[in-house]
């Protein structure tokens, strides 16, 4: 019996572990209250803004101690925003609103891109030119991301999926190989080996998900000024980063990810502002903004394609008011 | 009479720990849920009555890739004891054999398959053939490892009679060095078929895709994570725990069956 003893500890501390988890705002020594962005991805041009925002000081001018945990291929954003284990974290509204008909407790609280970067990588050669080509055909993507079955769905075809392995050999080696990426990204390096490559871009097939920043429903009823702030500084560190100057946000982001190239995020800002997937269109600056109007588009089309199966409201999952007075006052009913 | 009631006793005990283990997992979901909430909960430490459900609900897709899985692990491991006997009997041939290609064999088992794994998907594609040679990499040292030891270290005395029986080259192996070597061929061939479900749901990890529906243990890991069915993750484990339950027991009993008439081990036993 005695031996048995140590095994039974470790489960309780393991229990008590678990249930530690979720803390609480509090202020640290410096007055600044400390709260995580959980990102999906190593360092990068698509996070820029939140970068701005911590080497210009725009969040500490809100009064908060913002760390930007770096993602990569096991991120896992949402487990750990809903578990309260960090306070914000960016994706695609598309799998935001599939997530919250599966009853978590998440929240859309600010868009970060109006069009998302998302598309697929096809060789010229390959004869796709529509997303009805893509029929039958091996796909290196996310399997169960909401964008791809909607895909599926909305063009009755049925795709090979192979999961992504965030490399691109495969798809230099073979001209028949489509895969996911973002245009802000992958072009770049097929460019540089010499092959020629198109995009479609997802926001094209007629479904134009958000980029979004979410939280927990729980965080956001308990500190609605904390996420306000939060929003404003990180909509003007996205202002400021995509007019430049940007050197010391491309700095930070070149030193946290020591692989990043100076003229990769040149590339990838580019490729942001070219396709006004920040500020949404030329004429008017639309950084942030929710349009409750095409978030319910968002969400009924999903609903049609019977991903989600019950009807959901815009204003619930993703309520503008945790969006600055100046960006409130775009929202057309 | 004191055997049945041991054997009662040793019946029972696995169940009370079982009860025992669940009640504890219970208890921990249940603490979890009212910490942080129900939703929350159940993507993070589902309860087990949770995980029956997801299991029972994706019956349809789960033994469809069980059986992708299982169909992978008996090729590559087919593929695993066949080459590793060959070879095996290669290296046992002559001792410079071994000496020259002993060591480069080591180095192939020290390369971890997972570094291997995405050069073998870029020459192979994805499916059956790279998933296979995954299953086939981690499951055939054990049985070149084993199989070579036994060929080597036939009883001195035994290989003296069949000298002064004046016994040739060719009889030597066949009749003395070969089933000498048996047990400890089988004794490989048991590691390679515990390690083959595993080294199979690896490949699936790197190699699947959802060709026909849906893709082997390893591809269906992906997308419930990804889709965040948690529950479902944790039936996939179940599933993946009794597939190489039922492969090790296939494997044991195929070892006891090649030994039952002759060998001391599986003799003084009535199973494996």
């Amino acid at each position: 019996m005695k031996n048995k003893l140590p095994h039974l500890s470790l489960l309780l501390t393991a229990g008590l572990f678990l249930m530690g988890c979720g803390k609480n705002a509090e202020e640290s020594e410096t007055g600044l209250i400390p709260v995580t962005l959980q990102t999906d991805w190593y360092a990068q041009a698509e996070h820029g803004g939140f970068y701005q925002a911590v080497v210009e000081g725009y969040y500490e001018e809100v009064g908060l101690d913002v760390t930007i945990s770096q993602g990569g291929p096991n991120a896992m954003g949402t487990q750990k925003v809903v578990s309260q284990k960090v306070e914000f974290g960016i994706g695609r509204a598309d799998d935001m609103i599939v997530h919250a008909s599966n009853n978590l407790p998440l929240i859309i609280v600010s868009a970060l891109m109006q069009h998302d970067p998302q598309a697929f990588l096809v060789h010229e050669e390959s004869g796709i030119d529509s997303f009805e080509d893509l029929d039958g055909r091996t796909v290196m993507a996310t399997p169960g991301a909401a964008m791809i079955r909607y895909l599926e769905k909305r063009y009755n075809i049925s795709l090979n999926l192979v999961p992504l392995d965030f490399g691109m050999s495969r798809f230099l080696a073979d001209i028949n190989f489509v895969q996911q990426c973002f245009i802000t990204n992958e072009p770049y390096y097929i460019k540089k080996e010499g092959a020629n490559a198109k995009t479609l871009l997802i926001a094209d097939s007629g479904f134009d998900p958000y980029r979004v920043i979410f939280t927990s429903k729980g965080y956001a009823e308990k500190h609605p000024e904390i996420v306000e702030a939060f929003v404003a500084a990180s909509i003007k560190g996205w202002k400021s980063y995509m007019a430049g100057p940007r050197e010391r946000a491309n700095a930070l982001i070149t030193q946290l990810h020591t692989k990043m190239k100076p003229e990769f995020l040149e590339y990838s800002v580019n490729a942001m502002l070219e396709n006004h997937l920040v500020a949404g269109n030329e004429a008017v600056d639309q950084t942030g903004l929710i349009q409750p109007a095409h978030m319910q588009k968002l969400i009924d089309t999903l609903h049609d394609v019977g991903l989600i199966s019950e009807p959901m409201d815009a204003k619930e999952l993703a309520p503008t008011k945790y969006l600055p007075a100046e960006v409130q006052a775009m929202i057309t009913e | 009479m004191a055997t049945t009631s041991k054997k009662i006793q040793s019946a029972l005990l696995p169940i009370a720990s079982g009860i025992i283990i669940l009640a504890i997992w219970n208890l921990i979901s249940y603490l979890y849920g009212r910490s942080v909430g129900y939703d929350v909960q159940r993507i993070i430490i589902p309860f087990p009555h949770q995980i029956a459900t997801a299991l029972w609900s994706e019956r349809e897709a789960l033994w469809l890739s069980t059986r992708q899985t299982a169909l992978s692990a008996v090729i590559g491991f087919i593929a695993a004891v066949t080459v590793g006997y060959i070879l095996s009997m290669l290296l046992a041939s002559a001792v410079w054999v071994k000496k020259a290609l002993y060591p480069w064999i080591l180095v192939l088992q020290m390369t971890p398959v997972v570094v291997l794994a995405p050069i073998f998907v870029l020459w192979m594609g994805q499916g059956l053939p790279s998933i296979t040679a995954i299953t086939f990499m981690i499951g055939f040292f054990p049985v070149v490892a084993n199989t070579t030891m036994g060929l080597v270290s036939t009883d001195r005395n035994l290989l003296d009679l069949f000298e002064m029986s004046n016994a040739s080259k060719a009889q030597e192996i066949m009749y003395l060095r070969v089933p000498f070597a048996m047990p400890y061929f089988l004794t490989g061939m048991k590691i390679a078929g515990t390690l083959a479900p595993i080294g199979a749901i690896a490949g699936d990890l790197f190699a699947g895709s959802s060709q026909g529906g849906v893709g082997g243990i390893g591809y269906m890991v992906i997308l419930y994570n990804s889709q965040l069915k948690i529950p479902e993750l944790f039936a996939t484990a179940l599933v993946a725990c009794m597939l190489g339950f039922v492969f090790v027991g296939c494997v044991n009993w195929l070892h006891w069956y090649l030994l039952k008439d002759w060998h001391e081990s599986a003799r003084k036993t009535d199973n494996t």
